[in-house]
């Protein structure tokens, strides 16, 4: 059995994230590139220029129809959202054509992910929170630690969903159980590699536990109840069919009314419908 | 979500979305209130025009289903949450997976 180290060390041999998303960032973060200049960072790659205006254009962001160019979807969505797109979408394409387990394949896990990062989205806006920039890319990033131990340990990382039945244990406690430690852990350590927002390693790293003393992180408070949620509406599949209780605590930060995520979740089922055709489906 | 209705649109069924209250405060009518016609008469006498209701979306569990077929479903739910609901919060993933489940599988 493979430990945690020595996947880590694995980790060393990922890709690392495409060119244009490097070239990107390093845009963005100078204030005298002009949107023109980053529009054509962005349409040097056709294929996913292409894919970044279906996505600007779907009901998720309420736009639809409406953006035409990489200049206009950086007008209406602003620098950061459009480069969480591209690097979305690009970590969507670099891990979609592995190989899949007995019951569990890469895009099972990437529909799950875009229906935590959707509905903690919605949840964000619930809570009038202004940034809602990185809550998406939360949710496509939070489970990507079991990508990682699908590719490196894959045999091992079967064996490692039938103990989590079989026990009844959390498919964490039977990673742990095997490698020493858990998909948190392996994905920190990648989202840490590929140098992401430190809101989003943090939230990575903890979207199972939601401590005390994270109160007032609505980022991750919002991706640990998703998380939750995702399942019980049936948004993609993690893996694992047993749902977890939320830590009582969680709701001091995250103050829904009890019953507003039902309320939405006909809503949410249908965005999720849409954005699994325009992220997933090529 | 709620949508607010002239109450001539009032039909047999409708949910209230929020207590409906009088010129003084008094609830007259709580919230999550299954409307009949008799009710648009009282509104009425009551000087109340508009009123919010529940949405489709917010209605979705008003399907009935048999006993037999929910004692199905809480079966199903026993292989999927392991714990005691405690809290709204809980009770409210409960209700999700039975919506999901009724809609899926006994509609």
């Amino acid at each position: 059995m493979d430990s945690i180290q020595n996947i880590v060390n694995k980790i060393n041999d990922l890709p690392t994230l495409p060119l244009v998303y490097s070239k990107l960032t390093g845009a963005i973060e100078d204030p005298h590139n002009t949107v023109e200049n980053i529009s054509k960072i962005i349409s040097s790659d056709q294929a996913s220029a292409f894919k970044i205006l279906k996505v600007a254009n779907s009901p998720f962001y309420g736009f639809r129809g409406k953006i035409d160019t990489i200049s206009q979807a950086i007008f209406y969505l602003g620098f950061n959202e459009v480069s969480n797109i591209v690097l979305s979408l690009s970590v969507i394409k670099m891990f979609s054509n592995e190989n899949s387990l007995k019951d569990y394949s890469p895009l099972d896990l990437w529909s799950h992910s875009i229906g935590v990062g959707l509905l903690a989205r919605s949840v964000g806006m619930a809570m009038r929170e202004k940034d809602l920039e990185n809550y998406f890319l939360a949710g496509i990033f939070h489970d990507i630690g079991k990508l990682i131990f699908m590719v490196y340990a894959a045999k091992d990382y079967q064996q490692a969903i039938e103990l989590a039945k079989s026990k009844k244990i959390t498919l964490s406690e039977a990673e742990i159980e095997l490698f020493g430690n858990d998909h948190s852990m392996a994905g920190y350590l990648l989202a840490e590699k590929w140098k992401l927002p430190a809101s989003i390693q943090s939230t990575v790293k903890n979207h199972h536990n939601f401590k005390e003393s994270d109160k007032g992180n609505l980022l991750l408070g919002s991706i640990y109840i998703s998380n939750i949620y995702a399942k019980a509406i049936g948004l993609g599949n993690d893996g694992y069919s047993i749902i977890s209780r939320p830590v009582e605590n969680v709701w001091d930060t995250v103050k829904l009314n009890p019953g507003y995520i039902r309320s939405i979740s006909k809503r949410i089922r249908d965005d999720f419908n849409h954005s699994i055709k325009t992220l997933l489906v090529n | 979500m709620k949508k607010i209705i002239s109450i001539e649109m009032i039909e047999d069924g409708m949910i209230t979305g929020e207590s409906i209250k009088n010129k003084y405060g008094q609830v007259m009518l709580a919230e999550n209130i299954r409307l009949e016609s008799k009710h648009q008469k009282m509104l009425k006498m009551w000087g109340i025009s508009s009123i919010f209701i529940m949405s489709d979306d917010e209605v979705q569990s008003e399907i009935y289903h048999d006993p037999e077929t929910i004692e199905k479903a809480e079966e199903i739910i026993k292989e999927k949450i392991l714990w005691t609901p405690i809290n709204k919060f809980d009770e409210e993933i409960y209700q999700i997976v039975m919506d999901r489940i009724l809609e899926t599988q006994y509609s």
